[in-house]
């Protein structure tokens, strides 16, 4: 028991790696902000094109989506990342592991917005066309805010699976959370601080998840 | 500004909704076919006839919901079919829409609901709009529900407010999409005492309903439509007294018999 305590739960090299673990956190902060912040937006406009009825967006969108969502995220990172500089496109290992990520991303995020906009009945639209409201007004002030809380529980579903996904960045040598622990326990011989990485994680997560489930009790129509 | 001259008497005479040989297809089904209808201004016309002949997607077309496949609409003299977007956006503030399913906006309570329009088409200020929104709320008899949301109210208190959110955009026509046909029958005479007073009040208004007997007693003329085109219209009294087309005598004699 002491032996697994010892190499599970050691409180000194806690200590010992915790500056390191926090500047991974820091990292992994920075990552999850641009990647759910882009990703958000990017799908929005995905989302948008994918039920446009002009066919030169629609088409390119949804052949997006599925090819994005069809490639495994590590393939897509070491690729952008590895792969990339032979057409001569260098990428530090953050803007790797954002692009793709983000192109991963987008399409999740996209297929919940075309879910969340479809959701909202055509007469909302007419209804707001009706008076005078421009295309891009309806959107913004009648669809837009019905599609989001319908589908609200998805959105921040996927921004939980996007901040998981980060910790595919160790791969790419990105010194996020994940990598700083990893390191550590290189150095300590020791499991501490991969049981602190994961903890962390979790304290940072575990709230997202109860409000999902929240969310998603059967709603009364 | 009131002058007297040919001008005044040409305004005065003008329709406030010509329909001129309109015609609509989807795919090789035709909707409508050569309809012309004028509703002058002030006047209430009530559009009747069996589901599917074409009534609802008529009143459509007026506020170009639907495109046309032939003929033209114009409203105050103005061909809503041509025309850049920026008109479009004006004429359709100004022609007051109101649905059979109310199609308010769920997410916003009744005070936003009313304003929304008047801010974002017509760039009024939120007190403007919010004092001409309180204003048309009192006119439906609903001034204390401004901070209610949609889901709060009955339907028939949804479909006033959905009235008031057309009127405060200062329509110079109303058209009605079958207003009380989602309704309890309950809540029915107060939408229709709503548009009772509106035409006292000299609305100009358009009327797709199966109510004959708001029909009858509310309406200046009654148009009696099946299979996409106009049978027959005249003023109430002879639409319902005396109607002189077998295809209307056959619909009213089946709305008169009991069931069963």
């Amino acid at each position: 028991m002491d032996a697994f305590l010892q190499q599970f739960f050691n409180i000194d090299i806690l200590m010992e790696a915790m500056p390191l673990l926090m500047r991974g956190l820091w990292i992994t902060a920075q990552l999850c902000v641009a990647v759910v912040g882009l990703g958000l937006v990017g799908g929005l406009f995905v989302a948008l094109a994918s039920i446009s009825q002009r066919r030169w967006l629609k088409y390119p969108a949804i052949i997006y989506v599925d090819i994005f969502r069809a490639l495994p995220p590590l393939v897509l990172l070491v690729f952008v990342y590895s792969g990339l500089p032979f057409a001569g496109l260098n990428l530090t290992p953050f803007a790797a592991v954002v692009v793709a990520f983000l192109l991963n991303n987008s399409s999740y995020y996209g297929e919940v917005y075309r879910a969340g906009l479809q959701s909202v009945p055509n007469g909302q639209r007419e209804a707001a066309r009706a008076s005078g409201l421009s295309e891009t007004q309806t959107l913004i002030h009648v669809i837009l805010p019905q599609a989001i809380r319908n589908v609200l529980p998805d959105l921040l579903s996927n921004t939980i699976e996007v901040v998981k996904l980060t910790s595919l960045a160790s791969v790419v040598s990105l010194a996020e959370l994940l990598y700083t622990a990893n390191m550590a326990r290189s150095i300590t011989y020791n499991a501490t601080p991969l049981v602190a990485a994961a903890l962390i994680y979790l304290a940072l997560l575990w709230p997202l998840v109860r409000l999902v489930s929240r969310y998603q009790r059967p709603l009364a129509i | 500004m009131r002058r007297v001259g040919l001008l005044t008497v040409d305004r005065q005479m003008r329709p406030s909704l010509q329909i001129v040989s309109l015609s609509k297809r989807f795919g090789h089904l035709t909707i409508l076919r050569d309809i012309s209808l004028s509703v002058m201004p002030g006047e209430l016309v009530c559009l009747i006839g069996p589901s599917g002949s074409g009534k609802s997607t008529l009143l459509r077309c007026c506020n170009r919901l639907e495109e046309l496949s032939g003929g033209d609409i114009l409203i105050e003299g103005r061909n809503i079919y041509s025309g850049t977007a920026r008109d479009l956006k004006t004429l359709r503030a100004h022609t007051g829409m109101v649905f059979q399913s109310f199609n308010l906006y769920p997410h916003l309570d009744v005070l936003a609901n009313v304003t929304l329009a008047q801010r974002k088409a017509l760039g009024r200020t939120r007190k403007e709009a919010e004092a001409k929104a309180l204003d048309m709320l009192g006119l439906v008899g609903l001034a204390d529900r401004a901070k209610s949301y949609p889901a709060q109210l009955s339907g028939g208190q949804q479909q006033r407010v959905a009235i008031a959110r057309a009127l405060a955009l200062d329509p110079t026509l109303m058209l009605f999409d079958e207003p009380t046909s989602a309704l309890d029958p309950e809540t029915v005479g107060s939408v229709l005492s709503v548009m009772r007073n509106l035409k006292t009040r000299g609305m100009t208004m358009l009327v797709v309903t199966h109510e004959m007997s708001f029909a009858r007693e509310a309406a200046d003329r009654v148009v009696f439509m099946d299979g996409g085109m106009i049978v027959e219209e005249g003023p109430p009294e002879a639409i319902f007294g005396a109607p002189q087309m077998e295809r209307t005598q056959a619909f009213l004699s089946r709305l008169s018999k009991p069931v069963g």
